[in-house]
């Protein structure tokens, strides 16, 4: 039996078919709950985005194009952007995500990855663990909880152009050991 | 790094982020076919930032979400059109009773607007008292819209008045729109006589989708119709940018 694509089960999605919809959470939650978690550290606002993605999956017109780009990637960004304003409206009350244990979310088991993927997220975590506390901060502000750069000025009481060069040097690190740099790729214990 | 640096440059950053305007990014992509060191830097970290949700633990997704995300979406009665329609029917009057729908409504209207009535929703959904938001409401009126600007020509929604209680809210959702950039937002007025009252912002993303839900202060007001202007920002009192939507002018 052929495994139905992604870009296929989007389609079916547009024409209302349940069972459409019910396949692409199957294949997804995880990532999406994930992502969710990662940038609330909160089961119950991960549920309610969770929700609000898929909800926005099945009811609005949104067409997912295979010849842009993986459907992956395509679902994280509804997700952050659903994510991010989620966190917006509660930034606008509580001023700021207490950050502090943001590395508290408990791992849980791997599932069916390819050893590709695998090999990818150690390099990404790796390279984040080569950033400072500030470097990290300041990516998890605007990457995860989507703060803008002049916001994060505005928190920190510093210059726009101080908090441009640090996600400069913070992306600029990234790279380096992510291997991009000269194209070449670090050792990976798995 | 030590070569020497143009304006354009200091674009990249802000592009990355989605911080800068529409005629930014186009500016800083004409800068890219001729700046040699922010092309290298552009395409790392537009990688970068692709793999960057890779660094996130897999977390187990409690059993019961499913059930519930699906119950939420597929009501029994609910009405499997598009979600935004010119007719009566809408469907989310089909699916007012769930709790989870208004939790998540909830928290689109707060994106969307000031949001006083968060803190008492959001205590009581937290604290599991989820009768709080049972209430039902109840559709009053609707007004379709129209697109305004030639710029917008495929603009329709609607705006559903309903009440729920003793308040009135809007639902406003729309189609066709221009995706929003930098500080830009929608803003929808209500019209009454030469007064053009604010009910909210929103944005819109590459789907050209907005939705928004307001709260009317006032439950009494005449409504005389809506207009949707783009404006700079979500700070205005006032129309300030092009109309983008409206209803249609009544008949005198
Ligand atoms: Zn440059």
């Amino acid at each position: 039996m052929d495994v139905i694509s992604d870009a296929e089960l989007m389609r079916r999605v547009h024409d209302k078919q349940r069972f459409a919809l019910e396949e692409l959470y199957d294949r997804y939650v995880k990532l999406v709950y994930s992502f969710a978690m990662k940038a609330t550290r909160d089961e119950q606002k991960s549920r309610e985005i969770v929700q609000l993605v898929f909800m926005r999956l099945w009811t609005s017109s949104l067409s997912f194009d295979p010849a842009k780009g993986k459907f992956v990637n395509w679902l994280i960004t509804i997700t952050r952007n659903i994510t991010i304003d989620y966190l917006r409206i509660q930034n606008r009350k509580n001023h700021l995500v207490d950050i502090t244990d943001f590395r508290a979310v408990e791992a849980a088991e791997l599932t069916e990855e390819t050893v590709i993927e695998q090999l990818q997220r150690q390099r990404i975590r790796q390279a984040c663990q080569e950033l400072n506390e500030k470097q990290a901060q300041l990516i998890e502000r605007i990457y995860w909880q989507g703060f803008t750069l002049s916001e994060i000025a505005e928190q920190n009481n510093e210059p726009l152009g101080t908090v441009k060069s640090r996600l400069h040097l913070a992306l600029k690190i990234l790279r380096n050991h992510l291997g991009l740099a000269q194209g070449g790729v670090r050792d990976v214990e798995l | 790094m030590s070569n020497s640096k143009l304006p354009e440059c200091d674009l990249m950053l802000d592009v990355l982020t989605g911080e800068c305007t529409e005629i930014e990014r186009l500016q800083f992509e004409r800068h890219l076919h001729y700046c040699h060191s922010c092309r290298q830097e552009w395409d790392d970290f537009r990688e970068i930032w692709e793999v960057l949700p890779m660094d996130m633990d897999e977390i187990a997704v409690p059993n019961d979400l499913k059930q519930e995300v699906m119950s939420n979406i597929f009501r029994p009665e609910s009405v499997q059109h598009q979600m935004y329609s010119n007719r009566k029917t809408f469907v989310f009057t089909k699916v007012w009773k769930s709790p989870i729908f208004y939790a998540s409504m909830t928290v689109v209207v707060l994106l969307l607007l000031g949001a006083w009535k968060w803190d008492a929703l959001h205590a009581g959904y937290l604290t599991g008292n989820r009768s709080t938001l049972h209430i039902p409401m109840k559709e009053i009126e609707d007004f379709p819209m129209y697109s305004f600007s030639s710029n917008m020509p495929d603009v329709k929604g609607n705006v559903s008045l309903v009440s729920q209680g003793q308040t009135k809210k809007l639902i406003i959702t729309m189609n066709g729109l221009h995706p929003t950039t930098g500080k830009n937002v929608y803003q929808v007025w209500l019209l009454h006589g030469d007064e053009r009252y604010n009910c909210g912002t929103f944005r819109v993303s590459s789907d050209g989708r907005g939705v928004l839900i307001y709260q009317l202060l006032d439950p009494d007001v005449q409504i005389d119709g809506f207009g949707i202007t783009l404006e700079p920002d979500s700070n205005g009192s006032k129309p300030r940018g092009i109309k983008v939507a409206g209803t249609k002018p009544k008949q005198v």
